[in-house]
This record gives structure tokens, sequence and C-alpha cells, in this order.
């Protein structure tokens, strides 16, 4: 019996899965749309999904036609594997969430109601890099398929299969943590399972970037697809620490 | 066993770490802000370079010792603390670098002395040509090669051997002044040598590719 990796594939960086971007109603399905579409079309669902939150001070990156939240400030673009995403910065000492202005152009505080948003959109950008991950891992495989070393193909050397079979074990730990919720609604996930979910996918896609050795590093697809998930993990990946945050016992 | 106290040399050169890691976003933004981090002072690159004793007048002192930086754990102890700050900066700062290794090991006396004279000058970077474009992890299938130059056009007498390839993910490579280049002098797996290369040498073309991370290595 062989095992080798070597079955045909389709590439993943154009080909277009079944999921439709534009019809999804559940937070988890964000993680098909990342991984058969990539992270525009996955942050645009969140966006459709649930109102765009951030807590003062915290950052969000967001597709350019993906309106920020109330009073954000424009700190700068990312540009990501298939677009460009802005990064807002909410107002510090100021919460934001799309429509949760007080209508005289002050943003609320924090409240609980601006903290769950808060938090139920850092659930939906974690399921987004659960399949940035997962295209970054198909897109690994995709490359090293196509290259040797010493005759034998890189993709089935052991060190190599090593970091996919962790990869794949890391994407499906993430998936585990972050349940599989109802249509439309994520589920409680404590703060704690969050930073679990963020340092997993941190670890894996760190690994797997690894695999492209230095054109890794070269402004390209595979980089800017590393990068984004990086980024994703500093802006959204934990709930911020303080009064209300951080804690074991606090739900995204 | 090293006689240097690592321990020592860790707690010497934190400072120089938090001192990379005040300048690493600006060199990342660009790189060519590595000259003012140089230009600070805050980073002893030549004295932090592996020089053999004798190519520096005044080696790294920790607690009074003098420490060359030219065991493995030295190196080791040098990157992991420094890299702290800005890895890009360890890997991008003038110095013999990967090729002071190779050359150790493998330069007769005459060409070592050349290289560490050469690289003892303020702000000489050095490259390792190893990774050629498509063959990045299979170097035993590398395909540049040393052949007879032919008759030089000039005057019709020999050229001499000539290097012939293309080598990628170079780092320093554009602004280095010399490095080792790996060549195959014959077909097979042992018959790739290792030659010191002066940029300044007809024929030798560089460029920094554009990289989102590591940025001041100015991979080419």
């Amino acid at each position: 019996m062989s095992t080798d990796v070597l079955a045909a594939r389709t590439d993943p960086r154009t080909s277009r899965g079944p999921v439709d971007p534009d019809a999804v109603t559940s937070t988890a399905e964000l993680r098909d749309v990342a991984r058969e579409h990539g992270v525009v079309a996955a942050l645009t669902a969140l966006a459709a999904l649930h109102p765009v939150a951030a807590l003062p001070g915290e950052c969000v990156l967001l597709p350019d036609d993906v309106p920020p939240p109330a009073g954000a400030a424009r700190v700068g673009v990312v540009a990501s594997d298939d677009g460009a995403l802005v990064v807002w910065r909410a107002r510090p000492g100021a919460a934001a969430a799309d429509g949760a202005s007080t209508g005289d152009g002050e943003p609320p505080a924090a409240d609980d109601a601006v903290r769950a948003a808060d938090a139920a959109w850092r659930v939906g950008v974690a399921w987004v890099r659960t399949g940035l991950c997962e295209r970054l891992t198909e897109q690994a495989v995709e490359r090293l398929r196509g290259r040797s070393v010493g005759g034998t193909t890189t993709v089935n050397l052991a060190p190599v299969r090593l970091v996919l079979a962790d990869a794949a074990l890391a994407h499906l730990e993430a998936q585990s943590l972050l349940g599989r919720p109802a249509a439309g609604r994520a589920a409680p996930v404590p703060a704690a399972t969050l930073a679990r979910v963020t340092a997993v996918l941190d670890r894996s896609s760190r690994a797997v970037h690894n695999l492209f050795g230095a054109s890794g590093y070269v402004d390209g697809e595979a980089a800017r697809l590393a990068r984004t998930i990086d980024l994703l993990g500093h802006a959204s990946g934990t709930l911020p620490t303080g009064p209300a945050g951080g804690r074991e016992e606090q739900h995204a | 066993m090293s006689t240097v106290d690592l321990d020592a040399l860790r707690d010497h050169l934190r400072p120089v770490g938090a001192a990379l890691r005040g300048h690493a976003l600006a060199i990342d933004a660009d790189p060519g802000a590595l000259h003012t981090l140089l230009d600070s002072g805050v980073l002893p690159y030549r004295e932090l370079g592996g020089f053999p004793p004798g190519y520096l007048d005044d080696p790294l002192r920790v607690r009074g010792v003098p420490v060359h930086v030219r065991t493995c754990v030295e190196r080791v102890v040098v990157a992991e603390t420094l890299a702290w700050g800005d890895a890009s900066v360890v890997v991008g700062a003038p110095g013999p670098s990967m090729s002071g290794v190779v050359v150790d090991d493998l330069a007769d006396d005459e060409q070592r002395d050349r290289f560490y004279e050469r690289v003892a000058q303020p702000r000489t970077w050095t490259f390792f040509g190893l990774t050629e474009p498509d063959r990045g992890s299979d170097a035993a299938a590398l395909e540049t090669a040393v052949a007879d130059g032919g008759p030089d056009p000039a005057d019709g007498g020999p050229v001499g051997p000539v290097l012939r390839g293309h080598k990628k993910y170079v780092g320093n490579v554009a602004r280095a002044s010399l490095g080792v280049v790996f060549a195959r002098h014959r077909p097979g797996p042992l018959g790739v040598g290792v030659y010191l290369v002066d940029t300044d040498r007809p024929g030798f073309d560089a460029a920094p590719l554009s990289t989102t991370g590591m940025r001041a290595v100015q991979l080419g």
C-alpha cells in the first residue's frame, strides 16, 4: 500500500467550492468560505452575520467595502493574498460596535451588549483563521508536491509529513474547541478556549509557513496569507485583558 | 567545552537585544534604516561576527574575558539573545556570517586570510550562495557549474574557469562584497565545490527581492 501524498487535487487558490459566501448562515461556515474563497470573502460574510465590533482601543481588520465600527480610526492597509484589508482601531475609551452609537456622535461606554458583540466577532474571526490555516496548508502541499529532495517528492519526506499531520490535528482541535454553533449564532466560547484556539492556529500556521522555506518570506500569496493569519490573531485572537476580559469564566 | 560564561554573555547582550527591538519596526518599514542602527553604535556587529583572533583590534569582552564568538554554542547564545530584539538584523548584519563557517572549514590559509581581512572592514557584508530557483532544499541537485570560459574575445587567450548559474533566496547578496558560491565541478553528488567570489567580478549581478518579513536580510 502506498501512502505517498501524490493524488491529484484542484488548485485551492483558484477552485471554488460549494460554499456560497453570500449565503452563509452560521459562524462555522466561515471556515469553509475562508478556505475556499479567502479572507476578503470570509470577513465580508462575517460582517453580514454579526455587527463589526471592537472594544475601546482594539483593532479590527476589514475588507475595504465593509464599514468600520463607529468612531474607529483608520490605522493602515494590509495586503492579504486576495485583496486589501483595512486596519481600524476603535477609539480609546469608547466602545464601538456597528449601529451601537448613541446618536450624538459619541459611542457608548463598553457594556455587556458591546462586549458580547466584540466577542461574537472574535469567535467569527477564529473560524475564519481556521479556514485560512487550512488554505495555507493546502498551498504548502501543492508547492511541495512539485519539488523533490534527493529524488524524493518533498511532500513525502517524513519531517514534512509530520508538520502536515500536526497541522491537520491543529485544525481539527480548533474546530472542536470552537464547536459547531447553531445557524447564525455563536455558542458561548470561554475566553481561555478562544485563547487556546488562537495559540493552536498560531503554532500551526507558523510551522506550515516554514514549509515554504525562504520563498515564504518573498512577497507573494503564501507570505501574505501567513501574515494575514498572524495579524488577525493579533487583532482578534483573544479577549482583551482587563476588569471584564480574559478570565476563564468570561464567555465569548 | 566552552570557557565562556554563557549566562554572562547572555546578560551582556540583553541590552543590545532591547536596542534592536527599538529599531525593529523602522527597519521592517524601510530596510535602509539598518544603517541608522549601525550608525547608532548599539550593535557591536564586528565583535559579534565570529572573527578569528587577530582580525579585530578589540574583541568582545564579557566580564573582562575576550569572547570571539567562534564556537557553536557562543553563536547560538548570541543569535538567540539578539533575535529577541530583531531576528532579521541578526541575519542581516555585516560580517562573516555563514560564509565564515565555510571558509573556516574549507579554505586554505591564503583564502582564509584574504576573506577575513576584507570582511573585517566596517560594514562589509558577505553572502552564502547555495539555494537555486526551484532547488531550494535539494542542494545535491544544484545546477550552477564551473566551466571553461574559452578564449578571451579581446586577445584570444584563455579566460580560465567561469562560474555560470543562478542563485535565489540569498541573504545580503545585493550589498555583499564577497561570499561563497556552491557550484558543480563534475557530475554526481560529490561533484559540488565551494568558491570564494568577489561581487565586483564581471558578470555578477544581484538584486533584493520584495519580502514581507525579515526585511533587514535583503534576501536576493
